[in-house]
């Protein structure tokens, strides 16, 4: 780029060093805060110490500790500002910081993966931005510029992708509609009301997963709930509910129903605080979202970073007729060093058949088939193989211990496997696969499931593993490694699974688009 | 199986892959790994076979309960069918195990009865890693593991390579994947 270029786009591309916004003094002073409350009780320690140690002096620790805390944070808020300079050139960012230790990072323009534009409450009423650039590494090098004017973010960002999309042409079309891009607001292809929100606190997982960490929760307290009622903790209940025992009962299950509720409630305020105002658009080959209630974050994901895309559609999504996306990206771990990192999570909540179909279609354009894919069935071989050695052998074993221990009651545990066969074989219904030489799809789940779509050039590794057992009826599990996640198919017929095999290296042979 | 020896062209000129004509993994030709690899895991199991005997049978000399209640042959017996199960097992092993080279990917199978089958193309190799371990080198062996951007671990493993061709080998899949970038 050159700089009248730049300067026209009114970018810092001088020499000079760049500060960013004073207002920044209090992100600065948020993270510390936030790396006080991450680095735990040992930081704490002394505070807590001093506070036992006072005895009846204890108010005069807190008047003299909280504002002298809060001082600290302020100065380590207004020295991290003071030390924290930036400026673009060369085609990369140059970032200097820290205060103890001074830090200085390059980031090319070409190495950054994603640009985020986070929008803190704090920040709102001087119309600044947080501008999160994501590199393709490690979550060490990423470069987070708080308190920039939202013009200046938008046009880093536009500039950033433009050159990224340059160099080795390797995505001509992106440059192209790049250079086209109108700067004014795009279409959104999803604009999520509450409604949607609602629906999505209700289906996603979470709730179910609390809700199942609160039932085993419960029926541990189930044992001492006895003991509670007998030794008259339990009166107010009883005086309240009565003493019958159809009473109690009803009790306990109108306090599970409540407890659910609130769970739900929760799990739906959650929502809407993530995802308030979501708006999803695709421009130039890139999904651009935006979302928050609190924080707005403007996160921008180029197609060719998606690895794989997962609908999810947990029981109650299927109930109210929505599926969840997940994009998945390159799942590099993150170190869990920066508080402020953006989530690599691309989630795109509660979406409709219709627009399944349409974001199917953006993400790969040549599979056509969305509505004509027919899922294969794996063999049944996988009920009888999971309930023999994952199920019943493990049994029998449990079983001969405890009635060894207990007598003949222990042989209770074999009923184990005749209460399980239902679940397996939903699992086994479940899973499906599908593939049209390119692409891959593969079902699994239980009640709900989750369907991966995958496109077979950005596989990284196949595997194809036989069990004796499979080897005598020609079965076999494939398990297909991607950037970040990996998939399996088990008990697939051996054919079927050696077709895929030599598709995907196929495909990864030929197919010259990059992966990443 | 052909013969370990990396050398020339014969494992590399493997133009099977031609546009529209699928070559299968059903007919890879695997290479054997070095002979030296079935004798380092004997020698291993034959070393700590020896050693456990060693001390049972002093255990067994120092213990005054033990001469009363069975003879010093029983464990010795007990011990000695366990290892000859696990030879039997690693004989077969290593000769379960092999790779193939083609022009694009490595195929590494392993397994004697749950037998996988692992291909890795050669333009998601992220890094490499030639590794001697002092038993390794006492044998002239090498392992190499190749890296991807799949996981943390490495994705693929192959052990057993005699010291150069595991070298050859990895300047191989290097030279080919940097060939395939450049293609981009």
């Amino acid at each position: 780029m050159t700089s009248e270029q730049g300067a026209q786009d009114g970018l810092p591309l001088d020499d000079a060093w760049h500060r960013v916004s004073p207002a920044s003094i209090i992100y600065f002073a948020v993270q510390f805060l936030g790396h006080i409350a991450k680095g735990g009780w040992q930081t704490m320690a002394p505070l807590a110490g001093a506070l036992v140690a006072a005895g009846e002096k204890r108010w005069m620790v807190l008047a003299f500790g909280v504002p002298g805390l809060l001082l600290v944070i302020g100065i380590a808020g207004l020295l991290s500002y003071l030390h924290f300079r930036f400026r673009m050139n060369g085609g990369a960012f140059l970032i200097q910081k820290g205060v103890i230790q001074r830090k200085r990072l390059t980031l090319a323009y070409e190495r950054i993966q994603n640009v985020v534009i986070n929008e803190p409450i704090y920040f709102r009423p001087f119309g600044l931005v947080a501008l999160g650039l994501e590199s393709a590494g490690s979550s060490a090098e990423e470069v987070s510029l708080a308190g920039i004017p939202r013009r200046l973010a938008e046009d880093i960002r536009r500039v950033v992708l433009l050159e990224r999309a340059k160099p080795g042409a390797a995505q001509p079309e992106a440059a192209a509609s790049s250079d086209e891009a109108p700067t004014g607001p795009v279409v959104p292809i999803l604009h999520q009301g509450i409604g949607e929100l609602v629906r999505y606190g209700l289906s996603n997982n979470n709730v179910w997963v609390f809700a199942g960490l609160a039932a085993a929760a419960l029926s541990q307290a189930e044992d001492q709930l006895g003991n509670i009622i007998d030794s008259g903790i339990g009166d107010q209940v009883t005086d309240m509910v009565g003493t019958g025992t159809a009473a109690l009962v009803l009790f306990g299950f109108l306090s599970v129903a409540g407890l659910l509720l609130l769970l739900m409630l929760a799990s739906i305020a959650g929502a809407i605080i993530a995802y308030y105002d979501y708006k999803l658009s695709h421009e130039g080959k890139r999904f651009l979202r935006s979302k928050g209630l609190f924080e707005r974050s403007e996160t921008s994901l180029p197609d060719s970073k998606i690895q794989s895309l997962l609908v999810d559609r947990p029981w109650p999504a299927i109930l109210l007729n929505r599926s969840h996306l997940v994009f998945r990206q390159v799942g590099f771990q993150s170190t869990g060093q920066d508080a402020a990192a953006p989530s690599k999570k691309f989630i795109v909540p509660s979406v409709t058949d219709t627009k399944l179909r349409e974001l199917v279609g953006l993400l790969t354009p040549e599979l056509q088939a969305w509505d004509n894919i027919r899922l294969k069935a794996i063999s049944r071989r996988f009920i009888s193989r999971v309930l023999t050695y994952n199920i019943a052998m493990p049994a029998t074993l449990a079983a001969i211990g405890t009635s060894i221990g207990l007598g003949p009651i222990g042989l209770v545990i074999l009923l184990v496997p005749l209460l399980m066969s239902p679940f397996v074989y939903l699992r086994w219904r479940q899973y499906g696969y599908w593939s049209d030489g390119k692409h891959g799809v593969v079902r699994k789940g239980l009640v709900g499931h989750s369907l991966r779509l995958f496109a077979f050039h950005k596989v990284q590794t196949v595997t194809l593993h036989q069990s004796p057992g499979q080897r005598r009826h020609d079965l076999a599990t494939l398990t297909i490694e991607l950037a970040g996640n990996s998939i399996t198919v088990p008990y697939m017929p051996l054919d079927e699974a050696r077709a895929w095999h030599d598709e995907i290296l196929k495909a990864v042979a030929t197919d010259r688009r990059a992966w990443m | 199986m052909t013969d370990t020896n990396l050398g020339a062209s014969a494992g590399y000129d493997n133009a099977r892959v031609a546009p529209g004509d699928l070559p299968t993994i059903a007919a890879l030709d695997f290479t054997d790994l070095a002979p030296g690899y079935g004798r380092m895991l004997m020698a291993l199991c034959g070393a700590v076979y020896v050693t456990v005997s060693v001390i049972v049978t002093i255990l067994y000399h120092l213990s005054d309960d033990a001469h009363g209640q069975f003879p010093l042959y029983a464990p010795l017996l007990g011990l000695f069918v366990i290892f000859a199960d696990v030879f039997v097992y690693l004989h077969f092993h290593h000769r379960a195990c092999g790779y193939a080279l083609r022009e694009r990917d490595l195929h590494y199978k392993h397994g004697v009865l749950w037998q996988a089958l692992v291909s890795l193309p050669f333009t998601r190799v992220q890094h490499v890693e030639v590794e001697r371990g002092p038993i390794e080198r006492l044998f002239g062996l090498a392992t190499l593991k190749f890296f991807t951007a799949g996981g943390g671990s490495a994705d693929m493993k192959i052990p057993g390579l005699l010291s150069a061709d595991a070298t050859k080998l990895r300047n191989f899949v290097l030279q080919q994947a940097g060939a395939d970038d450049d293609d981009v």
